[in-house]
């Protein structure tokens, strides 16, 4: 039942990523400061951290996926790919369901830079990427992930209260 | 790090990585009309972005009105006079359009050739909007349904925006003028000229410089008379885009990577957020 609700929340997350976040952001940012919201991510991050990074890694793919197809950028299967295999490897490090603020932060923080890393590597791969990775790293990564980690802060205290009442060995029959 | 990545699992990952990488290489720039289940995803979820998207325009736009309150009763004035010289406009529209109608009569077009520059600007909202840096992205929410093809261009009042890419049913994907980039072999690159010099004036616009925001504009012959300051536009010789839309501005121009040629610097017209409506310009078929 409660992963139900994860699932929910994690969808409306996406939702609000492209609809309503736009439209909050000043407008003398847009076009300067390049920050994206990956608010979705943030929560799995958050699922990886306290419950476990199988159902993580599923959530990462399927909701990368899902915006891989809605927005259908350059080529599909690059957040999908990168969703999934930074949450997991993040949860496959650091899964530990009783860490503190500031840890839970830097360990969504490593994960935010992961994805970032990934999908700039993966673009560049496929020759979508034209920027140095310098100028991207300071201009489009850093903003991003102070950003979402903004996020993680305001959410982090709900989370953890919703996260602990999920029944650990109901989540993952592995762990 | 080893001991973590056991044999099974690093087998599994690379596994992955492989089908991930092929899934991308497939899909590289495979745009137009979608299969039917990616259609129905993309439908289903961008409708309900744009039960959210409209009301969050909304209350931006209502904020946004109190502080605009102070500029608008300039800009009333300018647009007043800006009315008296569209309305002088227009009865000289008038007036030339007849001439051209009696002339291509007189010059016996056939049917196809006097609809060829019949242009229709179908209005659409937006739907939600990807601001990843490297996949800038609005969904609108016309489709395939509506006779929204690949390669149409999109523009706002201000000037061009960007393309149609991926089509569902009863939405699609745009690119925006901001996702070009020279690197990528499969780019579209946007054949351009200056208005009021269509004939003397040609460049190329196929890249789009993050760092200062300007597009490059390249292969500008060294006899081009283009200018700072010059409105560029669309080029009839182009083939995606019908001509005559305005892009942007000439901020400078300077000689190109290789000495033989010129390049521009194009401040683009339309701005690339907050986006209420757009128009997709529909070509009449041809041939």
């Amino acid at each position: 039942m409660r992963r139900t609700w994860i699932t929910l929340i994690i969808f409306v997350l996406f939702l609000l990523e492209g609809s309503v976040l736009p439209w909050l952001l000043p407008d003398v940012w847009l076009g300067r400061v390049y920050v994206s919201p990956h608010f979705a991510f943030v929560f799995i991050l958050y699922v990886t951290l306290y419950l476990s990074r199988h159902l993580a890694l599923a959530y990462g793919l399927g909701f990368g996926l899902l915006k891989d197809i809605v927005f259908f950028g350059p080529m599909i299967g690059t957040l999908s790919f990168t969703m999934g295999l930074s949450a997991y490897l993040i949860g496959l490090g650091f899964h530990r369901p009783k860490i503190r603020l500031a840890s839970t932060l830097f360990f969504v923080g490593l994960g935010l830079l992961l994805f970032e890393c990934i999908q700039y590597g993966l673009y560049r791969l496929f020759n979508q990427a034209s920027t140095s990775f310098r100028w991207a790293f300071l201009h489009e990564m850093l903003p991003d992930i102070l950003f979402n980690l903004l996020f993680a802060l305001i959410i982090y205290i709900p989370v953890r209260k919703l996260l602990e009442k999920v029944d650990i060995r109901q989540a993952d029959p592995e762990n | 790090m080893f001991k973590l990545l056991g044999n099974k699992r690093l087998f599994i990952m690379l596994i992955g990585l492989v089908c991930f990488i092929a899934l991308m290489g497939l899909t590289l720039e495979r745009w137009g009309v979608m299969i039917w289940p990616a259609q129905f995803v993309k439908d289903t979820v961008s409708w309900t972005q744009g039960l959210l998207y409209r009301p969050a325009a909304g209350i931006a736009g209502f904020f946004q009105d109190i502080r605009d309150l102070r500029v608008i009763y300039h800009e009333n004035k300018v647009l007043r006079e800006t009315l008296s010289k569209y309305a002088k406009d227009t009865a000289r529209l008038n007036e030339l359009e007849a001439e051209n109608r009696r002339l291509k009569e007189a010059l016996a077009f056939t049917e196809r050739q006097k609809s060829a520059n019949n242009y229709r600007y179908r209005i659409a909202k937006v739907i939600s909007q990807n601001l990843d840096p490297y996949n800038e992205t609005i969904l609108i929410n016309l489709g395939e349904k509506d006779g929204i093809r690949e390669n149409m261009a999109v523009v706002t009042s201000d000037g061009l925006l960007g393309r149609t890419t991926a089509i569902a049913s009863y939405s699609s994907s745009v690119q925006l003028l901001t996702s070009l980039n020279d690197t990528d072999t499969n780019t579209k690159a946007i054949t351009a000229t200056v208005k009021g010099k269509e004939e003397e004036s040609f460049g190329i616009i196929e890249s789009f410089d993050p760092a200062s925001g300007l597009l490059i504009m390249t292969k500008i012959p060294q006899t081009d008379l283009m200018q700072v300051g010059d409105t560029v536009v669309t080029s009839p010789l182009s083939q995606v885009f019908p001509p005559g839309i305005e892009i942007g501005k000439v901020v400078s121009k300077m000689v190109g990577d290789f000495g033989i040629d010129y390049k521009a610097m194009v401040q683009p017209f339309a701005k690339f957020h907050h986006l209420h409506e757009v128009f997709v310009v529909e070509v009449p078929e041809q041939r």
